[in-house]
C-alpha cells in the first residue's frame, strides 16, 4: 500500500487496452493496421510515459494496466513493428510539410510545431528508449512496482456467449495468461473481462486458473445474491473464489458520458476534424490510404469550441488548464464519495474506475495529461484516499462477502445485446459448431505427425481468432461491418478447412504454411488445451461454496 | 390472464415480424428461407457495392473504401450453399464429386439444386463458411433479462421420422412452434415461428428464471411432437436481489446505485455532443 497516514478509502484507476488482431502481411498500407499505429502514437506511448515519470519521480501511486493479448501480440510483432517505424517517418514527414505550409499562419503554425515535436518525441521513445520493444517497456514499468498487470481472453472474446463449450472459455483465458507469462514472466492476479462481460461459471474456470480478481459492470456486482453489503464499494467473491469489483458508476460517467463527461469540453481539442478530410486531396493523397480514400492523419487543428458546427483553432495550453480543473475536480469528488461512503461503510470502501485505455489519448487527447494530473494530484494535495488496485485491496480486506454476481456487460443496455442481436447472432452456429468440432479434434488426435500437428495449431488460431468480441461488435456499430463479417467468415472457413483436411488426412501444406504466415497470433499455441476435461470444481473451492443459497 | 396476454403480444410481434420479413426479402427479390447467415454474407457485399459506387464525402467510411482491392473482397458469397460435417467436408482439390450428392439435410428445395447446380469453388484463400452442418439440434442463448435468442437446424432425418410417427396428413397441417419451459414457474406455452426460419428472438419477459426451449411442430389435433431440446438459460436479474445474507445484512438503499444522502458532485464542465464512447468503431456509451 503506498500512502502515508491513514486514508479513509481506496480508489482503484484500471485501464484496459485492447485492439483487434489486424495484420495483412499481402496488403502493405492496410488501412485497420491505422488502428494500432495511431493507438501506439497518441494513446500507448504517452500513457507508459506518464507511467514512467510518475515513478521516476517517486510519486506513490498504483494503478491497474490490463493489455489484451491481441495487442500484445502485434505490439512484438516484426512485419508490424516494420510497418510502424514507416508509419512514423511518413507522418514526420507530413509533420514537416504542416510546418512549412502554416508558416504563415499564426493560429495553427505553433500546432503544426506542436505535432511535428510529439512525433519526434514519440519516434525517439519508440526507437531509442523502446528499442522497438513496447511489451519489454511494460514489463519494466511493471517490475518497478506502481503498475499493476493484468490479463484478458486471448482474443478478447465476449466470454458469456461463445461459452458453450467449456473449452473455448479454457483455450481463451489459457493462451491469455501462457503470452502473459513469456512476456512479463509472472501470473497475473487480475483477469479484464472483455467488456466486462460476465456469465455465472466462469469464476470457475478463472480461479482454477489461479486469477483471484476481475471487475464487472456496476449491476452485475449490485444485483448480485445475495444481495451484497456494500453495494459496489467492496468486492463479493463467487462461490469459486474470484473476487468481482463493481465498476463506480459516478467516477464513470465523469469521464465517459457524452453529457457531463470531461472529454467533451469545448477547449478540448476536437477529434473529427482531421486533416485528412479537411486539406487540399493532392496535397494530402500521399498520406492517406493506398487506394486514395479519406481518412484520419492524427492531425487535428480545432477544439470542440461548442455544439455546432462552427470551430475555432485548438489552444494547447487552454486545454492543459482545462485538464487540470479536471483532474482536480476528479479528485475532489473522489474525495467527497470516500469520505461520505466512510461514514456509512463499516470498512474503507473502494471505488473502482475502469476506462478504455484508448479513450485517453485517442479519443480524448488531453486524457493522459489529466490522469497524470490525477495521480499527482492525488498523492500530494489530499489524504482521504489512497490509489490502490484490487489486489492491494484484497491484502487489506481478505474476507469478502460471498455472493454471485448476475450475468452482464458494460456494454449498452448492460447485458448481451450488443454481441447478439440481428446484425450479428448468426455467427453463433458457426463459433458453437466449430468450438465443438476443435473439440473433437483434440480429443482424437492424440499422436498427431507433425504436419497434422501444425494444421491442429493453426486450426486452433483460426477459432481463437473468429472468436474475438471485435467482429459482433463492428457489426452492430454498422462502421466497417464488411471488413467484420469477412474477418469472421475467413476464420471460420479457414478452421473447417483445416478441420476437413485433418479428417480426411489431405492436408495442403503449402497453404497451411501461407496461413502460418498470415494469421502467426499466438506462437506457443497448442490445440491440446482444446481437449474436454469433466466439470469438477477445485477441492477448496467447494470447502469455500457460500453457506447462502445464491438466487432463488 | 397476463400469460395471455404475453402470448397474444408475442404472436401479434411475430406475425408483423413476419409481414416485415416477407417484405423485404420479396422487396430484395430474395429466396424465402435464408435469412441469418445469408444476410450476414450479403451485408458484406453490400459494403462492397456501396464502396465501389464511391461516393465523395463518405469520409467516415474511408476504411470501408480502402479494402475494395483486397482479398477480402474477392469473396462474394461467404455462406456457401453446402452443409459441413468434418467427415465430408473436405477441401476442393481432392474433394470427389459425388460427395456433394450425399447431403442429409432437407434445405427448402431451391438451396438443394442450387448446390449441386454449383460447384462448390473453394480456392485457396477462400472457403464459404457453409449454410449448416448437418446436426439436428437447438440452442438457446441469453440476450438479456427478457429476451432469448434461439437458433437451431433440423436435419431431414428428424422430419422424417416425426412424419412416421403422426403420420403425412397430420404432418403437413402442422404448425412450427417453439415450446417455451419456464422450469422456474413450472410452466411452459408455445410461440408459432414460420416455416423456413432457422432462428429466433423469444420475448419471454422475466428475469431470474431458468428456461429450455423445444421445437416441434403443434399438430392440428393439439398434440407437440418435439424435434429438438435446448441447453438450459437463466435469464438475469434486472434489479437487486431479494437473498439477504444474515452474515452481511445490506448498508445501502435497494434502489440507488450509490447509499441514499450521497452528494453528488457539482455539475460537470460543458460538454459537447459527439463525445466518442469507446475504442474504434464508433461505440456506444459504456452502458451510462
Amino acid at each position: 500500500m503506498v500512502f502515508d497516514g491513514s486514508p479513509r478509502g481506496y480508489v482503484a484507476i484500471l485501464l484496459h487496452a485492447h485492439l483487434p488482431y489486424v495484420r495483412h502481411p499481402e496488403q502493405p498500407g492496410f488501412l485497420p493496421e491505422r488502428w494500432l499505429f495511431e493507438a501506439v502514437i497518441e494513446c500507448y506511448i504517452p500513457l507508459l510515459q506518464v507511467f514512467e515519470r510518475l515513478t521516476h519521480d517517486g510519486v506513490p501511486y498504483r494503478i491497474v494496466l490490463s493489455m489484451s493479448p491481441t495487442l500484445l501480440a502485434m505490439l512484438s510483432d516484426d512485419l508490424l513493428k516494420e510497418r510502424f517505424a514507416a508509419y512514423l517517418d511518413k507522418m514526420s514527414d507530413l509533420a514537416e510539410r504542416e510546418v512549412h505550409r502554416t508558416r504563415d499562419d499564426h493560429r495553427f503554425a505553433p500546432l503544426a510545431q506542436m505535432y511535428r515535436d510529439r512525433l519526434a518525441w514519440v519516434s525517439r521513445v519508440y526507437h531509442d528508449s523502446y528499442r522497438r520493444d513496447i511489451p519489454g517497456a511494460i514489463r519494466r514499468l511493471a517490475e518497478a512496482g506502481n503498475v499493476e498487470l493484468a490479463t484478458s481472453a486471448a482474443t478478447h472474446a465476449y466470454l458469456p456467449l461463445i461459452g458453450l463449450h467449456r473449452s473455448a472459455v479454457e483455450a481463451q483465458v489459457e493462451f491469455g495468461l501462457r503470452q502473459f507469462r513469456r512476456l512479463f514472466g509472472r501470473n497475473p492476479a487480475g483477469f479484464w473481462l472483455p467488456e466486462c462481460g460476465y456469465r455465472p461459471g466462469l469464476d470457475q474456470t478463472l480461479t482454477e486458473k489461479g486469477l483471484r480478481w476481475t471487475c464487472l459492470e456496476t449491476h452485475g456486482v449490485l444485483f448480485a445474491a445475495p444481495r451484497p453489503r456494500y453495494g459496489v464499494f467492496a468486492p463479493v467473491v463467487t462461490g469459486h473464489g474470484l473476487h468481482c469489483f463493481g465498476r463506480d458508476p459516478e467516477s464513470s460517467r465523469q469521464v465517459w458520458s457524452s453529457k457531463e463527461g470531461y472529454p467533451g469540453d469545448f477547449w478540448y481539442r476536437e477529434y473529427y476534424r482531421d486533416i485528412g478530410y479537411d486539406l487540399d486531396y493532392d496535397y494530402i493523397k500521399p498520406f492517406l490510404a493506398p487506394d486514395g480514400s479519406r481518412t484520419h492523419t492524427g492531425f487535428r487543428y480545432w477544439r470542440v469550441t461548442g455544439p455546432g458546427d462552427h470551430k475555432e483553432p485548438y489552444d494547447p495550453g487552454r486545454a492543459a488548464e482545462r485538464a487540470d480543473v479536471h483532474a482536480g475536480h476528479f479528485m475532489w469528488a473522489r474525495q467527497k464519495q470516500v469520505e461520505w461512503l466512510a461514514g456509512v461503510l463499516d470498512r474503507k470502501p473502494i471505488v473502482v474506475a475502469p476506462y478504455d485505455a484508448e479513450l485517453l489519448g485517442h479519443w480524448w487527447f488531453e486524457g493522459p495529461q489529466w490522469l497524470e494530473l490525477v495521480i499527482r494530484k492525488s498523492a500530494y494535495d489530499q489524504r482521504d484516499f489512497a490509489l490502490v488496485t484490487p489486489t492491494d485491496y484484497l491484502a487489506e480486506y481478505p474476507v469478502n462477502q460471498p455472493s454471485e454476481p448476475i450475468e452482464s456487460s458494460w456494454g449498452w443496455k448492460g447485458y448481451n445485446e450488443v454481441w447478439l442481436q440481428e446484425a450479428n447472432d448468426w455467427i453463433y452456429r458457426h463459433l458453437h459448431r466449430a468450438a465443438e468440432i476443435m473439440e473433437g479434434l483434440a480429443a482424437d488426435f492424440t499422436d498427431p505427425d507433425p504436419v497434422e500437428r501444425r494444421a491442429l495449431d493453426q486450426a486452433a488460431r483460426e477459432l481463437l481468432l473468429a472468436q474475438a468480441s471485435d467482429w459482433p461488435f463492428i457489426m452492430q456499430a454498422r462502421t466497417m461491418d464488411g471488413y467484420a463479417k469477412h474477418r469472421f467468415t475467413h476464420h471460420i472457413g479457414w478452421f473447417l478447412a483445416l478441420a476437413g483436411q485433418l479428417r480426411s488426412g489431405r492436408i495442403d501444406e503449402r497453404w497451411l504454411d501461407e496461413l502460418e504466415r498470415t494469421d502467426n497470433i499466438f506462437p506457443d499455441v497448442d490445440y491440446r488445451v482444446f481437449r474436454y476435461r469433466a466439470w469438477t470444481p477445485a477441492p477448496w473451492a467447494r470447502a469455500r461454496a457460500p453457506a447462502v443459497a445464491a438466487g432463488s | 390472464m397476463s400469460g395471455w396476454l404475453l402470448l397474444a403480444a408475442i404472436l401479434v410481434a411475430a406475425a408483423i415480424g413476419w409481414l416485415i420479413y416477407v417484405n423485404s426479402s420479396l422487396a430484395a427479390g430474395r429466396r424465402v428461407g435464408r435469412r441469418d447467415d445469408r444476410d450476414g454474407a450479403r451485408g458484406a457485399f453490400e459494403a462492397e457495392t456501396e464502396a465501389e459506387r464511391g461516393e465523395e464525402g463518405a469520409g467516415r467510411e474511408g476504411p470501408t473504401r480502402g479494402l475494395r482491392r483486397g482479398r477480402w473482397f474477392r469473396v462474394r458469397e461467404a455462406v456457401a450453399d453446402t452443409e459441413f460435417s468434418a467427415e465430408t467436408f473436405v477441401p476442393p482439390e481432392v474433394r470427389e464429386p459425388e460427395a456433394r450428392e450425399q447431403e442429409a439435410e432437407a434445405p427448402p428445395e431451391a438451396v438443394r439444386t442450387r448446390a449441386r447446380r454449383e460447384p462448390l469453388a473453394v480456392p485457396t484463400w477462400e472457403h464459404p463458411i457453409p449454410w449448416s452442418y448437418g446436426k439436428t439440434h437447438l440452442v438457446a442463448m441469453v440476450r438479456d433479462p427478457y429476451w432469448i435468442f434461439a437458433y437451431w437446424e433440423l436435419t431431414a432425418e428428424v422430419h422424417r421420422a416425426a412424419e412416421e410417427q403422426v403420420g403425412r396428413e397430420a404432418w403437413m397441417h402442422a404448425r412450427p412452434v417453439i415450446r417455451v419451459y419456464d422450469v422456474t414457474g413450472g410452466s411452459h406455452y408455445d410461440v408459432a415461428v414460420n416455416e423456413e426460419a432457422r432462428n429466433w428472438h423469444l420475448n419471454v419477459g422475466q428475469p431470474d428464471r431458468t428456461w429450455y426451449l423445444e421445437i416441434g411442430r403443434l399438430t392440428e389435433a393439439g398434440e407437440f411432437i418435439m424435434l429438438a431440446r435446448s441447453n438450459t438459460v437463466h435469464t438475469p436479474r434486472d434489479m437487486p436481489s431479494d437473498v439477504i445474507d444474515g452474515r452481511w445484512p445490506p448498508l445501502l438503499r435497494e434502489e440507488g446505485f450509490w447509499p441514499e444522502g450521497m452528494p453528488t458532485s457539482p455539475p460537470g464542465p460543458p460538454a459537447s455532443p459527439g463525445m466518442p464512447g469507446s475504442a474504434f468503431g464508433g461505440a456506444p456509451e459504456r452502458g451510462l
